[in-house]
């Protein structure tokens, strides 16, 4: 393809935004649908034993639900990169699905299948939140509920600057574009005992180097529909 | 931390209607609301690890879309060079603009554009439960790649990966060049909260 052609497909399809993060705007077929991932945060918080893991969905109203039936799942990779090309395949999952008025958690177990399609072990079952509530349970802490977005970009200026690569391009002024937004987020603060060793650090395990780089688990969210 | 040491960095960049316990005695330990339903088989959707890739590094909406039901274990082999056709394009739109040809330089962190849209590919995210300090995407070149907090301007470490250059200041908005290591937008005031959940009640 050519370049130019590549670029106007760039512009197009905009919603592109170099590293918008909240993926706000995401692939059409899941775009505006309440499987849309917004955003996708691991940290220390305030337990400094535990990770804390943040899951967001774009809430466009005050009316805006969880789905029933699009189950949100946090994979765990700790035992690092496998095959050739290296990539990483989850050992873990943290699963949470609503019903009526509660958010219900299971795991983390080692998942019965990897990949694509996912089943709920009820015997994983660890606890149910209400829905705009907090719980501490067996020593994790779980929130299911609406929150404000807590991201931050300049979108519309970075739309201008794929789709007319100004000479300026983003300028000396921004905006943040989803100031305003709110989404449907669960958080979970689990006790790294309870998520296994972490591996190398990804970049030492591609590399068949040392870096110095701390262990780290490597992390992601799916949501996956019945 | 030397260079050498940092380019690695990034390079990597019942309970149904029934709330069984964990014990083996199948007790119910809780109320179910009669129409919980934990069945059936969940296909996946959407997925992400680091902000954003999705939506920018594949090039159409079938793309996008066969991005999100890619596992991790197969992204390097079926996206890396998409994800680097990509970067060309957008170097191409500036050269467009400037009247000379602008290409990628390798980046503060040592990566050539292999090596970066590689570590693109693979969109997961790391997080060091021994990490020394806070948890970060990018807090300092003696601290990064061990995790994202909300706080953090994963937008701006994405920009200077990406157009940077070799010192991160290519693309500064000086010399006659554009602005594109910036979008010049920070964390808002009041939006994170110092105790769990950390997120601030919605706004409407």
């Amino acid at each position: 393809m050519k370049k130019i052609a590549l670029w106007s497909s760039i512009a197009v399809c905009a919603a592109a935004a170099v590293f918008i993060a909240a993926d706000h705007l995401d692939a059409p077929a899941v775009a505006n649908t309440t499987s849309d991932i917004a955003d996708f945060y691991a940290f220390q918080g305030n337990n400094v034993d535990a990770t804390t893991f943040v899951v967001t969905l774009p809430a466009g109203d005050a009316s805006a639900q969880f789905d029933e039936n699009v189950l949100i799942e946090i994979n765990i990779d700790n035992t690092g990169a496998e095959g050739t090309p290296p990539g990483v395949v989850e050992d873990l999952v943290i699963q949470a699905l609503r019903q009526g008025d509660k958010m219900y958690f299971f795991g983390p177990y080692r998942p019965s299948e990897t990949g694509l399609n996912s089943t709920i072990d009820v015997n994983q079952f660890k606890t149910s939140v209400d829905i705009g509530s907090t719980k501490t349970e067996g020593g994790v802490s779980y929130f299911a509920g609406q929150r404000q977005d807590a991201f931050f970009f300049d979108f519309e200026a970075f739309n201008n600057v794929v789709a007319t690569a100004p000479a300026e391009g983003f300028g000396t002024t921004g905006n943040n574009t989803f100031a305003p937004l709110n989404t449907n987020a669960i958080v979970i603060e689990i006790p790294n005992s309870m998520l296994g060793t972490a591996p190398p650090h990804i970049v030492d395990q591609l590399l068949n180097t040392t870096t110095g780089l701390p262990a780290a688990y490597n992390v992601w969210v799916e949501t996956k529909k019945r | 931390m030397k260079i050498f040491n940092i380019k690695y960095m990034v390079f990597a960049l019942a309970v149904s209607a029934l709330v069984i316990s964990c014990n083996d005695d199948d007790d119910i330990t809780g109320p179910i609301n009669a129409s919980t339903d934990f069945t059936g088989t969940f296909v996946q959707q959407d997925q992400m690890g680091r902000p954003g890739i999705n939506t920018v590094f594949p090039t159409t909406n079938a793309q996008e879309n066969a991005f999100n039901v890619t596992i991790p274990a197969n992204q390097i082999s079926q996206w890396q060079g998409v994800f680097s056709d990509k970067v060309d394009g957008l170097y191409a739109a500036y050269s467009n603009t400037a009247g000379t040809t602008l290409e990628y330089e390798t980046n503060i962190l040592g990566l050539n554009q292999t090596l970066l849209t590689t570590a693109l590919a693979l969109d997961v995210l790391q997080v060091a439960p021994n990490a020394t300090g806070p948890t970060t995407y990018f807090e300092s070149t003696s601290n990064f790649l061990t995790g994202r907090r909300l706080q953090d301007d994963v937008i701006d470490v994405s920009l200077i990966l990406l157009f940077g250059g070799n010192d991160g200041a290519r693309f500064n908005g000086e010399g006659g060049l554009p602005e594109l290591v910036t979008d010049n937008v920070g964390l808002e005031t009041g939006v994170v909260s110092p105790t769990f959940p950390y997120l601030v009640p919605a706004s409407f």
